[in-house]
């Protein structure tokens, strides 16, 4: 070991919280050496927040906190002060939702009132899998408990949500066939469906009601695992075999890595299988192992944001080299916005009051244009803009706040315009600028 | 079907000729056609299931309910409160032949949409999204619907989805403010042409893709077509007041522009009270702007190759419930086809109430299969989805021999 290296892990070893960042990098290091990628730079402070914003309370910082921000560019500082925000709790409460039930309108379904309930337990730092556990086996009623929305949902194929959205696996494929690359057959599919055997759903005042039966069904239910309920509450016991198994701390440490990093270990999220095993499994085991102690979610945004692997530039260089370095983590995988990260950076770049969560997710439909039969998105960030959408967006009132060339540019991309800039907007009106920039490739790209 | 009627219908007019002989000698006459018939499609959706009972399957019961009125057509009679329809019914290809086991609104929605059973693992693209994939691009949406329903193109990709006009003129006012923002527009694709990443990123490489489709969208004719300040009085006189028949004739409208689908709402057939008054009320909005439609194609000369299709999600309970309304019945669903030589038919038989199918029974798929055919697409292809199962476009469904 050379005395570089022996100093950086002295390092490591001295400054070692329970959980240092440093692992992640130091995993994903050996990785980028055996597969001979070139990981990209470190990327500059305005860019970091303006990314570290987008993810974490969703949104464009405004130029106050741009400002504020790069006199001492503290990124710790700044990962600690926005995972504390409400604002934080807010949108990612606005993530999980969509993850769970979609942004649709579904009939019978109070998506608000499971986006509430969320944002509590992420306010009240409760571990995901006593989240999770009461998703699965909630009771109650759609106007009034929050979680029995997520059963009431997905109550079309219940399997189906749960298996992508807990474990990560495509169980429903095996509704219809035997996968011939999969291990999971129709009958392991009926065989989970029978957990929910027990459930009923009754309309009332209020939405709909769900509860549990007591079946006298002979055929007990069996989890992939071969686990079989010891008693009669089935569906609790179905609960507690996910959020025991090790799916579902992959699961949910590759969903928290993909909404981060731009991309899964696991790409689709929710697509895990022979065909396509995790890019790093390594980082992934090694992630799963450390949040299986405690469940907790905000440990864990907090490590990957201090990575060095988080802080990365886009890639450049030939695509198949990009490609590679996205691939395992070595640049950053940029994204566009989704419509909730759109409307609100808006709102910041024209100097108006933002939406409060039900109005953003209503004013996202419109957006999006969605109907009450879209179906959930596994993935809040798998959206399609199509013309349509983009119609929507083009066609919406613009104010220029009165502001010169620069802080537009500060306002929307978080950089200074170029000499070439000014130039190629010489003569356009504050408006035309601030149209086109709103629109631009460049704002909505969360790079 | 009426054998004799077709022939002469064939001599009188080269499409219905050529399609008497065959795909052959139809790419022979015209090479630009598709391999079907129709080049185009509206589709006149009845939201909430309309009873047959009143419109297209009448039984005169003797208690009042589900009078007929003869047509012009011998031997085919049609509800009473469609009477411009009864004058035009050597037009109407009459279907009593499709049934279902959906008798839930959003799934049989879904169905009569796609073909397929509901399954939320495996979505199907939409009929509208199945033909505009097969069409070329001119610049304006491929799939337009008008009043509120839209349903996705699944694995064909978002560019075959629709565009869904909830209302007409605020869709304008959308269309006419970018319209407006030309210079800003031409300045966004400039500052996009300026942005380069090293990096090839399909996501921003579609979204320069879609700002192009939107800035050639204005410059095509949809915009104007949504725009019926400009339409003669006559026109606005034949389809009437009612916003339904605005809706058909902006579809007329959008087809003559060149639009290749588009789907029309008309909503509140979910008539489980009062089933006579509201049925005869929706039957009087549908039977004007129906027959104008058909004037108009006849007479702009799209009629040989624009195929309507009229349909809901399930028919109704051929005996009235205790609030003299009827309920689902899945088990016949109602159905008409217009254009080209199709009319003057009728498939498919029930018993005198109505209760029963006599005879031959298709299922929602062979309708599929048969509205594809009809519109020249390939029902034996395969298809491989974005989850990497192979599949075909309808569910083993069979056209229906007399049709296709």
């Amino acid at each position: 070991m050379t005395s570089k290296a022996f100093g950086i892990v002295a390092t490591y070893l001295l400054l070692a919280s329970p959980v240092p960042a440093a692992t992640i990098d130091q995993i994903l290091a050996e990785r980028h050496r055996r597969e001979n990628v070139t990981p990209t730079e470190e990327c500059d402070d305005a860019t970091f927040l303006r990314r570290l914003s987008l993810d974490l309370i969703g949104r464009v910082p405004t130029t106050d906190e741009l400002e504020t921000f790069l006199q001492d560019s503290n990124r710790r500082a700044a990962v600690d002060r926005l995972l504390g925000s409400r604002e934080h709790a807010t949108f990612w409460s606005q993530l999980w939702t969509s993850m769970l039930i979609g942004r649709g309108q579904q009939r019978g379904v109070e998506r608000e009132v499971l986006r509430n309930w969320v944002e509590e337990q992420l306010l009240a730092k409760s571990p995901l899998n006593q989240i999770a556990f009461r998703l699965i086996s909630a009771e109650g009623v759609t106007a009034l408990d929050g979680p029995v929305n997520y059963i009431v949902a997905s109550r079309e194929d219940p399997v189906m949500r749960l298996s992508r959205t807990f474990l990560s696996v495509q169980l429903d494929c095996a509704r219809c066939h035997n996968h011939p690359h999969d291990r999971w057959t129709n009958d392991d599919y009926l065989a989970m469906q029978r957990f929910y055997r027990p459930v009923r759903f009754r309309e009332v005042s209020g939405g709909v009601a769900v509860d549990d039966a007591v079946v006298s069904d002979l055929t007990r239910p069996v989890f992939l695992t071969g686990r079989q309920p010891q008693t009669s509450a089935w569906r609790r016991e179905l609960a507690l075999m996910v959020v025991q198994s090790k799916p579902f701390s992959r699961a949910m440490v590759n969903r928290t890595w993909s909404w981060l990093m731009g991309r899964g270990m696991v790409d689709p999220v929710d697509g895990l299988s022979r065909e396509n095993p995790a890019t790093v499994p390594e980082l992934l085991e090694a992630l799963a192992a450390d949040f299986r102690d405690d469940f907790q979610l905000e440990p864990l945004i907090r490590r990957i944001c201090l990575s060095a692997a988080y802080q990365r530039q886009v890639p450049s260089g030939d695509s198949s080299q990009c490609e590679q370095q996205k691939r395992f983590f070595a640049a950053r995988s940029a994204r566009p916005m989704m419509p909730e990260q759109w409307i609100a950076s808006l709102a910041i770049v024209l100097d108006r009051p933002g939406p409060d969560a039900e109005q953003l997710a209503q004013q996202s439909r419109q957006l999006l244009g969605i109907s009450p039969q879209a179906t959930p998105a596994a993935d809040p960030y798998l959206w399609t803009e199509t013309s349509q959408t983009l119609v929507r967006q083009l066609s919406g009132p613009i104010r220029a706040p009165l502001r010169n060339l620069e802080s537009l540019y500060l306002a929307t991309l978080a950089r200074k315009p170029t000499a070439q800039e000014h130039q190629m907007l010489d003569g356009y009106s504050s408006q035309e600028t601030l149209f086109a920039l709103i629109h631009s490739n460049e704002f909505i790209l969360n790079d | 079907m009426n054998h004799s009627r077709r022939d002469f219908l064939s001599a009188a007019s080269a499409f219905g000729f050529s399609h008497w002989f065959g795909a052959q000698i139809a790419s022979a006459i015209n090479r630009q056609r598709p391999s079907g018939k129709f080049k185009r499609c509206v589709v006149l959706w009845m939201e909430g299931g309309p009873s047959q009972m009143e419109t297209f399957d009448p039984k005169d019961l003797g208690d009042g309910t589900s009078k007929s009125i003869a047509t012009n057509v011998d031997g085919i009679r049609i509800g009473e409160s469609l009477p411009g329809l009864a004058r035009h019914t050597d037009k109407l290809c009459i279907l009593r032949s499709i049934g279902s086991g959906e008798g839930e609104h959003a799934r049989a929605t879904e169905l009569l949409h796609t073909g397929f059973a509901p399954l939320p693992s495996f979505p199907r693209p939409s009929f509208g999204s199945m033909v505009a994939s097969e069409r070329a691009d001119e610049g304006f949406p491929r799939y337009v619907t008008l009043g509120g329903i839209g349903f996705g193109p699944a694995f064909l990709g978002s560019q075959h989805g629709p565009f869904v006009v909830e209302d007409i003129k605020a869709a304008r006012q959308q269309l006419d403010l970018i319209g407006r923002r030309r210079r800003s527009l031409d300045l966004l694709q400039r500052m996009n042409e300026g942005y380069r990443r090293g990096d090839d990123d399909t996501a921003v490489s579609k979204r320069t893709a879609a700002v192009q489709s939107v800035r050639r969208l204005i410059d095509t004719g949809f915009t104007t077509a949504l725009d019926l300040k400009s339409v003669s009085a006559s026109d606005r006189n034949r389809y009437g007041d009612d916003p339904f028949g605005g809706r058909v004739l902006t579809a007329r409208r959008l087809l003559e522009l060149g639009v290749p689908f588009v789907e029309v709402q008309l909503g509140g057939w979910d008539t489980h009270l009062d089933n006579q008054r509201r049925t005869a009320a929706l039957c009087r909005r549908l039977d004007g702007p129906w027959v104008a439609l058909m004037d108009d194609l006849q007479a702009s000369g799209l009629w040989d190759d624009t195929l309507i299709v009229w349909m809901g999600e399930f028919g109704r309970t051929p005996t009235l419930n205790g609030r003299a309304g009827r309920d689902h019945y899945p088990s016949m669903i109602p159905v008409v086809l217009a254009g080209g030589d199709l009319g003057g038919t009728v498939i498919g038989e029930t018993n005198s109430s109505g209760t029963a199918r006599v005879g031959t029974e298709h299922s929602v798929a062979d309708l599929m299969a048969t509205m594809l055919t009809l519109l020249g697409l390939d029902i034996a292809a395969e298809y491989t989805t974005d989850f990497g199962s192979p599949t075909t476009v309808t569910d083993n469904g069979e056209p229906i021999k007399d049709l296709v």
